[in-house]
């Protein structure tokens, strides 16, 4: 296992993860979310080849209505 | 037309997403209000409970200005800008530079340093701004397409409460003036128009009225009721009466 930050709070995650894994291990669907690894955005056809590190800091952003 | 950046647009009305409590409204009120550029935010997913895509109610037509609530400095806003220019959004974006949580008044000093970034980087910068003919200057020259000055506080619907200012700012701005914030009726948001405004931006007033299609149509009526008054450049308000009908000729016996 593996540590990593996902929103700002810890996760442990199995070794030699994507991050196409990850999201799929959350449940959420790939094509509503946006992925960030260590401040630079992740392209969704780059997703299947990320691995993730130990002490990654991950962001999965979305849209939600605001003015 | 109204232009921003390499855009026109017809309608004079900026609407946004916030606050609607079905998302399914969001469609009908574009249809019914003509607007055609919407705001929307980025935020974390929420793991435990992972929300709706608000992208998913929003017409492919409609232009999207994804804000940068959230941010409380420059560099939080540079972020928040990229991150939804990487996700397609496009290239415009509105600078909203918030750490006052009482009044929801933005940080005009942060404001500029942002938008000296992201119009370099190739936005089409909106900035969201206390109303201030300096400030809006600099924004000018730092590459702002438009300024956008509040009305009043965020959601308040107190409405003008700026408007001597705003009216300073209409008369010296080189850009277009689009007033963002506290407009709560359409007669609002008519006057606003009516001293010279570009455009308005109005969420809160239709989003949380109970038909908000019927809202937004009240209130691009009044958008466009106050551009053709301003057109047609109306007379100043006078302390006296002035005849409408002439003053000989009268039948004295």
């Amino acid at each position: 296992m593996i540590k990593i930050k996902l929103n700002n709070k810890d996760k442990d995650i199995e070794e030699n993860s994507s991050i196409s894994a990850l999201i799929e291990l959350l449940e959420l669907n790939p094509h509503s979310i946006v992925t960030e690894v260590n401040l630079n955005i992740i392209q969704k056809d780059k997703r299947e080849d990320y691995i993730l590190n130990d002490g990654d800091k991950v962001e999965i952003i979305t849209f939600l209505g605001g003015g | 037309m109204l232009k921003i950046g390499d855009k026109e647009f017809s309608s004079r009305l900026l609407s946004g997403t916030g606050k609607f409590r079905d998302k399914n409204d969001i469609k009908k009120m574009l249809e019914k209000s003509g607007s055609q550029i919407i705001t929307i935010a980025l935020r974390r997913v929420n793991l435990e409970n992972p929300q709706d895509n608000v992208l998913n109610y929003i017409p492919k037509h409609i232009t999207l200005l994804p804000n940068t609530s959230g941010a409380r400095n420059a560099d939080e806003a540079v972020r928040i800008a990229n991150i939804a220019r990487e996700a397609g959004c496009g290239d415009f974006i509105k600078i909203e530079v918030i750490h006052d949580a009482k009044y929801l008044m933005p940080d005009n000093e942060e404001t500029i340093k942002a938008t000296k970034i992201l119009a370099k980087d190739g936005f089409t910068v909106l900035p969201y701004i206390m109303p201030d003919i300096v400030t809006c200057k600099k924004l000018e020259d730092a590459g702002a397409s438009v300024v956008m000055p509040l009305g009043s506080p965020i959601g308040s619907n107190a409405g003008l409460q700026t408007k001597s200012i705003l009216e300073m700012i209409i008369e010296n701005s080189n850009i277009p003036v689009i007033v963002d914030a506290g407009i709560g009726l359409p007669s609002q948001a008519a006057n606003a128009m009516e001293i010279g405004a570009d455009a308005v931006l109005i969420n809160t007033a239709i989003a949380t009225s109970s038909n908000p299609a019927l809202a937004g149509e009240a209130f691009s009526l009044a958008v466009r009721a106050g551009r053709i008054a301003y057109l047609s450049k109306l007379q100043k308000q006078s302390q006296y009466a002035n005849a409408s009908s002439p003053l000989t000729g009268f039948l004295n016996l």
